[in-house]
């Protein structure tokens, strides 16, 4: 496995959603995950489902690529699946066994949740695929200024984060290296259970000395170039809101009306429908 | 005990068969690499930086398993777990800056990692880790329970060789053993390796210092993109002054000058020269200038 490719790296095309302005693309996230989670039922799960790859889409990201941004995460999806169908239980019983009971209900709550999942990393992976590290840090530190009139260090906190998307695949990598060199030294890490605390730590004090000397490093190197924080600091590139950030924001604010008026009218209407072809419900 | 590579070619990002049916190619890191690693010898890999020599270097003790062809370790095939658990007993890989590498409480618990991993008894794990602190050159009675963290780079270094050490290996594998070394450290560290290597261990040291090699080498392997381009004994080599040259490498400063004295007319032999002998042999074609 390819430790180093983490959830949704920049992937650099020539789109309209590459283009968007990064505030808008953090919030329209936000919004996106409103309409994920105001989905109800499997039809408007299927509506919001469009709506997700209608942006893929767009961005000219193609579906195996932002498949596999999220793969790693699979695990997450699998898990919370099996959860739900062990832990709901309704409806018809398929299958026992002692404790375990594979129900109905359970199978089709674990596919709804399944599905709803995999449509969340895909859009949120999608904002990283499309959004460079440094433009996603300063829509957050653009998005938190108002906040800086309560007392929040805006600009500290955004260049933490910067800091720490930085260096997450740097130290993937690392962990790598020092895993590869313990093994070396005959370290076993899948089967020894004698002094397996000691196997650990064999792998996490040299990270953490790693990421301390980083640090140290970083703040020399971020004194010698007389860096003082936010106070009159200008920007390269001044941030500034597009058509194309209106057009997206409608997309996404219609993708939530519908979902969330579909959940409403289709248990009103069901009854009316089945009246219609003379169905008894 | 002998390492064979049989045309072996790695890639960090396989394809697969679908790509393969598109009629990709993908990107190596090695090519066709084959060569057998001889008892007892001191072998250099040269390359320029991103030519495969650490990932050739992890190859052989199976921590990398080739992408096509076969790494043997006594004629057994290192893509089998069994075999690599067992083969890295025996090859000991120093990383680079293996300094990063080091954990332990003491450097005693550092340097007892390795022969602990190995099943040795406390009696015998003492007696490897002083042994092999001594080899290296650190003060056993003083050092042996002072943090790793306390010692200056040079000595951490020390500490990370004697962990390789103390797990008794025939083969030892140092990749670029004594980069971000001051030059007094570097000639240390160098004597060092040629000490290891006399006391009848096979050695593979990967280095992009001609001068290094030529100082140590039995035998210079040249990687460049992945493939082997020279391999032979260090006068061979370096008689390919300029495509080392075209491939980012240079050629030992003593070699360099008898070439450059050979072209403007001094009459100096075509081989290996050490600073030393280089001396000599224009003392000995002065003089000998003077008497005619
Ligand atoms: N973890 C990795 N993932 C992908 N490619 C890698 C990785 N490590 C090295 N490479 C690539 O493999 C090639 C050889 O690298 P390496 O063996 O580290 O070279 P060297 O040690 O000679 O500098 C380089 O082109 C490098 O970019
Ligand atoms: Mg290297």
């Amino acid at each position: 496995m390819n430790i180093e490719a983490i959830f949704g790296r920049y992937i650099s095309k020539d789109s309209p959603v590459h283009r968007m302005d990064p505030r808008a693309k953090l919030l329209l996230a936000l919004l996106f995950m409103v309409m994920v989670f105001a989905a109800q039922s499997y039809f408007t799960l299927f509506v919001a489902a469009l709506f997700t790859f209608g942006i893929l889409a767009f961005s000219r990201i193609t579906p195996r690529q932002a498949f596999i941004s999220i793969a790693p995460l699979a695990f997450l999806i699998i898990l919370t699946a099996l959860l739900n169908i062990f832990f709901v239980q309704s409806g018809q019983v398929y299958f026992q066994l002692g404790i375990l009971c594979i129900s109905e209900g359970g199978l089709s709550q674990a596919l709804f949740i399944a599905i709803r999942l995999t449509l969340l990393l895909l859009g949120m992976s999608l904002l990283t695929l499309t959004t460079t590290t440094l433009d996603i840090t300063d829509a957050f530190e653009h998005l938190l200024r108002p906040f800086k009139r309560i007392g929040l260090p805006a600009h500290e906190l955004s260049m933490m984060m910067g800091i720490a998307l930085r260096f997450l695949p740097q130290f993937a990598i690392e962990l790598r290296t020092i895993y590869r060199a313990q093994i070396s030294r005959g370290a076993n890490f899948k089967t020894s259970t004698k002094g397996s605390i000691q196997m650990m730590t064999s792998l996490i004090v040299p990270l953490f000395t790693s990421a301390f000397r980083h640090a140290e490093t970083l703040s020399l190197g971020m004194d010698a170039r007389c860096y003082h924080g936010s106070e009159g600091r200008t920007m390269l590139r001044e941030l500034s809101y597009e058509r194309r950030d209106a057009i997206g924001a409608l997309y996404i604010a219609v993708g939530v009306a519908l979902v969330i008026a579909l959940d409403i009218v289709i248990p009103l209407l069901t009854p009316a429908i089945a009246a219609l072809f003379g169905i008894t419900l | 005990m002998s390492i064979a590579f049989e045309q072996v070619s790695y890639s960090y990002t396989p394809l697969s068969k679908r790509q393969k049916k598109k009629g990709e190619t993908a990107k190596y890191a090695l090519k066709n690499v084959s060569f057998t690693l001889e008892d007892g010898e001191f072998l250099a890999i040269a390359g320029h930086t991103g030519s495969g020599k650490s990932t050739l270097t992890q190859h052989l003790n199976g921590l990398v398993h080739p992408t096509e062809g076969r790494v043997l370790w006594n004629g057994l095939d290192m893509a089998d777990k069994k075999v690599a658990t067992q083969a890295r007993g025996d090859i000991g890989l120093v990383f680079q800056y293996p300094e990063h590498q080091l954990f332990a409480a003491s450097v005693y618990e550092d340097v007892a990692f390795g022969p602990r991993n190995l099943g040795c008894s406390e009696d015998e794990v003492e007696l490897r880790v002083q042994s092999a602190l001594e080899a290296v050159d650190l003060d056993y009675e003083k050092l042996r329970d002072v943090s790793p963290f306390e010692l200056s780079g040079g000595q951490q270094r020390r500490v990370a060789f004697a962990g390789v050490l103390a797990m008794k290996p025939t083969t030892l594998v140092l990749d670029e053993p004594v980069a971000g070394l001051d030059p007094a450290s570097r000639a240390d560290f160098l004597k060092l390796i040629g000490s290891f290597h006399e006391s009848g261990m096979t050695v593979v040291m990967v280095s992009h210092n001609m001068n290094d090699i030529a100082l140590l080498a039995d035998r210079v392997m040249v990687l460049n993109e992945g493939e082997i381009v020279w391999l032979g004994s260090p006068d061979e080599v370096f008689m390919h002054f300029d495509e080392l040259r075209a491939i980012g490498l240079g050629v030992p400063h003593a070699q360099r000058f008898a070439k450059e004295m050979r072209e403007l007319g001094f009459p100096l032999e075509e081989k290996l020269y050490s600073p030393e002998s280089l001396a000599d042999a224009i003392a000995a074609r002065l003089k000998s200038g003077e008497q005619s």
